[in-house]
């Protein structure tokens, strides 16, 4: 399929899910640029491969989520950092959005449903300028 | 083969003999039995005999049936300390000497002599008779019960009072005896005194009421209350021979024969199982009515009556009073004792509590990063892929789209399989479904693959057991089998699980380092995990121990009920 879409970085500590969120990604268009096994690779691959989106997992080892997204975003503030994990959990959430990230999924949500974020996030840095795009976490499928 | 003592003792076995013993011949009459028909139909007589000669050949003849029962009982029924017996029958012997004694100087010679050589024989059969009755029924008052002996000595000086003001105080006042006579006279009492201290032991202790138990305490009772009566009756001048109080000292001859013979005396010195209360409502009551006999007395007492017994009375009370002092001190240290081990039991329950809400909580924790890292993050995967098959379909991409969604059909037996192994770890279905036995098969299979610890298991166990305890026994195996893996540095481990539906005995047993038994405080977690075990079976009613030392690696034994014997 042509890579017409935006550039992801898709970050999880599991391979299964990096190969399956790979697959969809790639099925929807998008150009998944590289994986990363935990925070502390992501952020050096962000460096190097400068994706428009991360789509990251939040409990990782060496670096979690929050912490690589802190350390993206301080440095590339028009980076759209995703996070996709398993905990649905609205304080995390919170907490997520504190530090600058354009949303929160929850691992189990529509395929669908991460291609329109992803896409959103994109958008929020060609649209960095204007600010058009708020911080929506979204809890669910359903959200 | 049918055992002869079960039969007597067994009062349903007695009235089936002819069936027991093949119907060919009628079964011989307990030996008890056999005297009792003999000796009670003399004492029926007693009182009718035409004079005192027959009298007296009469009483001398049931206590030397007396003297032979105790002699044929000790060879019928073999009890494990004839000494007491011997000691009892040599009491009864001199005594009845002294009878044959007395008897030659009042019908042959037509003296009456006192102190003779009779009085001698009588005193003197005391010691034997005190010891022989303390040896054999000293084994129901348990080892190291001090109340039993205070309460002994209250009980003896209260009566002792009384038997002074009554029975030995008018001897040492009468100015018509010499000072042996007055000793003898005075011995009489006193070594009723020392046969009424074993007595009360006797009563106060605990252990099985038995036949032959219930018959010596009767003999006794019967013995004294009869002495008693008869010095009573010397001081008045109206005892004769052939009178009603001999009945008691004739019963107590056959009582005691018939004890002896009884199959219950070979049981007479078993131990005590355990201490009946040390503060019952009649023992205080009998302690009571002891100490408030002499006080009572000297109240219905004449003012000038009690006036000479005023200073055996006051050292008497102040006796008394430091034993009662001295037993109060007793029981309030065992109640100290009680209430710091309940305290102390209440800590390490406290304890227990806490930890085992914190091992649940570290357990949740545990599944939930179980559940995250395994079927959360598989499924979602298998999610995902399956939204990559259906959109190959919806592309036309058929080839693709079946490939990928058989995969994702495969992938959740997999997890499936996954899901299965948490529950499993969780509470196997084994446990439940096919028993204990399979349940522990499985445990120390995957215990062996990894822990790489050699494992074996035995088994007799035939049905099953209450589900609570067979769920107690899968988890004291889990927790002992975890503390091998963890801490036993063990090569080989042996579970050995024996029982039926009503009992149960499970061995955990290694050959890795052991420890100390006295060092667990220093160890928390075995400490806990140890009491944990230990009160999961006590709760079902069962019992556990630990053997172990450095070394000689570790044994920890699961009960539950007894088997049959």
């Amino acid at each position: 399929m042509s890579q017409t879409g935006p550039s992801v970085l898709v970050v999880d500590d599991e391979e299964h899910i990096r190969s399956a969120l790979g697959e969809l990604l790639d099925v929807f268009g998008f150009d998944v640029v590289g994986m990363a096994g935990d925070g502390l690779q992501a952020v050096s691959m962000v460096e190097r491969l400068r994706p428009e989106v991360v789509l990251m997992d939040l409990r990782m080892p060496e670096m979690d989520g929050l912490q690589a997204a802190r350390s993206m975003l301080a440095r590339w503030p028009g980076l759209g950092v995703v996070i996709l994990t398993a905990y649905d959990d609205p304080a995390l959430a919170q907490e997520a959005g504190s530090v600058g990230v354009f949303a929160f999924l929850t691992k189990g949500c529509a395929g669908q449903e991460i291609r329109r974020v992803l896409h959103g996030a994109a958008g929020r840095g060609r649209n960095e300028e204007s600010g058009t795009i708020s911080l929506q976490p979204v809890p669910s499928r359903e959200g | 083969m049918i055992d002869e003592a079960e039969l007597i003792g067994n009062p349903e076995a007695e009235a089936r003999p002819e069936k027991l013993k093949g119907g060919l011949r009628r079964r011989r009459p307990a030996a008890w039995v056999t005297y009792l028909s003999v000796a009670l139909p003399l004492l029926a007589v007693y009182r009718f005999l035409p004079n005192q000669v027959a009298n007296s050949i009469v009483y001398d003849a049931v206590a030397l049936s007396c003297l032979l029962a105790i002699l044929v009982g000790v060879r019928i029924h073999r009890p494990t300390n004839r000494l007491p017996w011997y000691l009892l029958a040599t009491a009864v012997a001199v005594w009845l000497g002294g009878d044959l004694v007395w008897t030659y100087f009042e019908r042959v010679e037509g003296i009456a002599p006192f102190p003779s050589i009779a009085d001698a024989m009588y005193l003197s059969a005391y010691p034997f008779f005190a010891s022989g009755v303390y040896l054999l029924v000293r084994r129901h008052s348990p080892k190291g019960d001090r109340s039993i002996v205070l309460d002994a000595a209250i009980i003896t000086i209260g009566v002792g009072v009384l038997a002074w003001m009554f029975l030995m105080d008018p001897y040492a006042h009468d100015q018509n005896l010499t000072a042996m006579e007055k000793i003898v006279s005075m011995a009489y009492p006193a070594g009723d005194l020392l046969v009424i201290s074993v007595l009360v032991r006797v009563i106060l202790g605990s252990g099985a009421r038995s036949v032959a138990f219930i018959l010596i305490g009767s003999g006794l009772a019967l013995s004294i209350a009869s002495d008693s009566v008869y010095g009573l009756m010397l001081i008045e001048g109206t005892y004769y021979t052939g009178h009603l109080v001999d009945f008691g000292w004739l019963l107590f001859y056959v009582l005691w024969g018939t004890a002896a013979l009884h199959p219950s005396m070979a049981a007479l010195a078993r131990q005590a199982p355990e201490p009946r209360g040390i503060a019952t409502g009649w023992r205080l009551l009998l302690m009571a009515a002891a100490a408030i006999l002499a006080p009572v007395v000297v109240l219905v007492q004449p003012a000038d009556a009690y006036r000479s017994h005023v200073t055996g009375i006051t050292f008497a009370s102040i006796i008394m009073f430091l034993l009662v002092i001295l037993r109060m001190g007793g029981l309030l240290g065992r109640l100290e004792s009680a209430l710091t081990t309940v305290r102390r039991v209440q800590r390490e329950k406290e304890k227990l509590l806490d930890r085992t809400m914190q091992i649940a909580e570290e357990e949740r924790r545990r599944i939930a990063i179980d559940l995250h890292d395994g079927p959360v993050q598989k499924l979602s995967a298998l999610a995902y892929r399956f939204e990559v098959g259906l959109l190959q379909l919806q592309d036309g991409d058929q080839e693709r789209a079946v490939a990928t969604l058989t995969d994702v059909r495969d992938s959740f037996g997999t997890e499936i399989d996954a899901l299965r192994k948490v529950m499993s770890g969780l509470r196997p279905p084994a446990l439940d479904e096919r028993g204990l036995e399979t349940a522990l098969r499985d445990q120390l299979a995957a215990f062996r693959e990894s822990s790489q610890i050699h494992g074996t298991f035995s088994v007799g166990l035939q049905g099953r057991l209450p589900r609570d305890v067979e769920t107690g026994l899968f988890r004291v195996t889990q927790e002992a089998l975890i503390n091998v893996a963890k801490h036993s540095r063990a090569r080989n481990v042996r579970v050995d699980l024996q029982g039926d539906g009503d009992w149960a005995r499970l061995t955990v047993d290694d050959d890795g380092v052991g420890f100390d038994t006295a060092d667990l405080s220093n160890r928390v977690d075995g400490r806990f995990g140890l009491i944990a075990m230990r009160q999961r079976m006590e709760m079902l009613g069962g019992g556990f121990e630990v053997r172990s030392s450095p070394l000689t690696g570790t044994v920890v034994t699961a009960r539950f009920g007894e088997p049959p014997p």
